[in-house]
């Protein structure tokens, strides 16, 4: 079947700013979406600039704004998606060409909240491992899925203003710490999510769950870290 | 006299600025902006409380404003003061009051809604059907109000 794409181009050595462009691919109701943009810049013209590293829906490379939503490129299905099919860069990072967007603002954010396993300061090096119960390992589960796509942090009405917010992305990753019973960072990380831009700058438009390609219920778990935060349970 | 034109200037003022403001939040919201010009992101009906939970809430606000204004026409003297007031009773100015019931009215609901999540968060699961539910609440609380509020503005127009 055809498949009718509307792309956003913009190169900045040549565009003041950034403009439409149409194409039109053969394509199975099966293929992805990535596999179109693949046909347009290997057949058609190969300035075409974006992200893509596994195309299995694991590395979080291609996130666009396609029909107006977040998606992984290589999750969406030509089946699935109305035509034209409009294809932009995320929305709230500078655009570098094309779909490519500057991640380094999203990374700023995820490094804020300090993504790793802090160990209890007072113990020596282990000498066995971490031990914890599937009780205590169920607790944070769904927001080790996290593949930092950033599907979610540009989805936030929020974020698109205001970047000195660290987003939905980074406050998941610092659930799956704070609820870490292994873990003894957590009142540090909540004392920087208490801050300016941390995690009360978070209005609950929902717009991060929906465009999870992994899931995660984000906002149930922002919410989460707002009493964690609140209430210094964890 | 200058204190009633002062007033109605400052009035006029508030009015005016805060409807600009509000259609600058809208464009601002939708991104219509020279560099991205695609249109508004596609999010479901959690976005459009949240843009709608703002706009209601800086017009309530900015009538807010206006009523101080309006109020403390009252320290020149009963004459200014009716005078002013007088505004709220012409015929025409009953559909903003319907509109500010409006903001008022879904500004508060969705605010409990919000705020239920912010004690429950599991309750975040099951988001939309909060937001249809709020959605018929606002509708039960605002169409009899609308609809007696409007019934008087029609009796005391010129069309009737």
């Amino acid at each position: 079947m055809k498949v009718h794409l509307r792309l956003l181009r913009f190169n900045p050595e040549t565009d003041g700013e950034p403009h439409f462009e149409e194409y039109t691919v053969e394509a199975d109701p099966m293929d992805r979406l990535l596999d179109c943009l693949h046909q347009v810049k290997w057949r058609h013209d190969s300035s075409l600039a974006l992200r893509r590293s596994c195309a299995h829906g694991i590395c979080g490379s291609d996130t666009m704004l396609i029909n107006g939503v977040n998606a992984l490129a290589c999750k969406v299905l030509v089946k699935d998606m109305k035509q034209p099919v409009t294809v932009e860069p995320m929305r709230g990072l500078p655009v570098i060409k094309d779909f490519i967007v500057d991640m380094e603002p999203f990374f700023a954010g995820y490094r804020a909240v300090k993504p790793w396993l802090i160990p209890d300061p007072d113990a020596h090096e282990p000498a066995r491992e971490r031990i914890q119960t599937p009780d205590e390992r169920e607790r944070f589960d769904d927001t080790t899925k996290c593949i930092l796509c950033a599907a979610c942090t540009t989805s936030c009405p929020i974020f698109w203003s205001d970047t000195e917010y660290v987003g939905p992305a980074a406050i998941v990753n610092a659930h799956r710490f704070i609820f870490d019973s292994r873990d003894y960072g957590s009142r540090e990380r909540l004392q920087i999510l208490s801050g300016k831009g941390g995690v009360f700058k978070c209005r609950t438009a929902f717009n991060c769950t929906a465009a999870c390609p992994r899931g995660i219920k984000v906002t149930k778990a922002i919410q989460e870290v707002k009493r964690a935060a609140l209430y210094d349970t964890f | 006299m200058l204190a009633p034109k002062l007033i109605e200037g400052f009035v006029f003022v508030l009015t005016v600025g805060s409807g600009l403001f509000v259609l600058y939040l809208l464009a601002d919201l939708l991104r219509l902006r020279k560099r991205d010009r695609g249109p508004a992101y596609k999010g479901g009906i959690g976005q459009w409380s949240w843009a709608a939970h703002r706009i209601t809430g800086i017009l309530v606000v900015a009538f807010l404003f206006g009523h101080i204004v309006d109020t403390f026409a009252v320290g020149f003297g009963p004459e200014l003061y009716n005078e002013t007031i007088s505004l709220y009773q012409q015929w025409w100015f009953k559909p903003f009051e319907v509109a500010l019931v409006a903001a008022t009215i879904f500004h508060a609901f969705n605010g409990l809604r919000i705020i239920l999540f912010d004690f429950w968060p599991n309750l975040a699961l099951k988001q939309k059907q909060f937001a249809y539910a709020e959605l018929v609440l606002f509708l039960i609380a605002f169409l009899p109000a609308a609809f007696f509020m409007l019934r008087s503005a029609y009796e005391h127009s010129p069309f009737s």
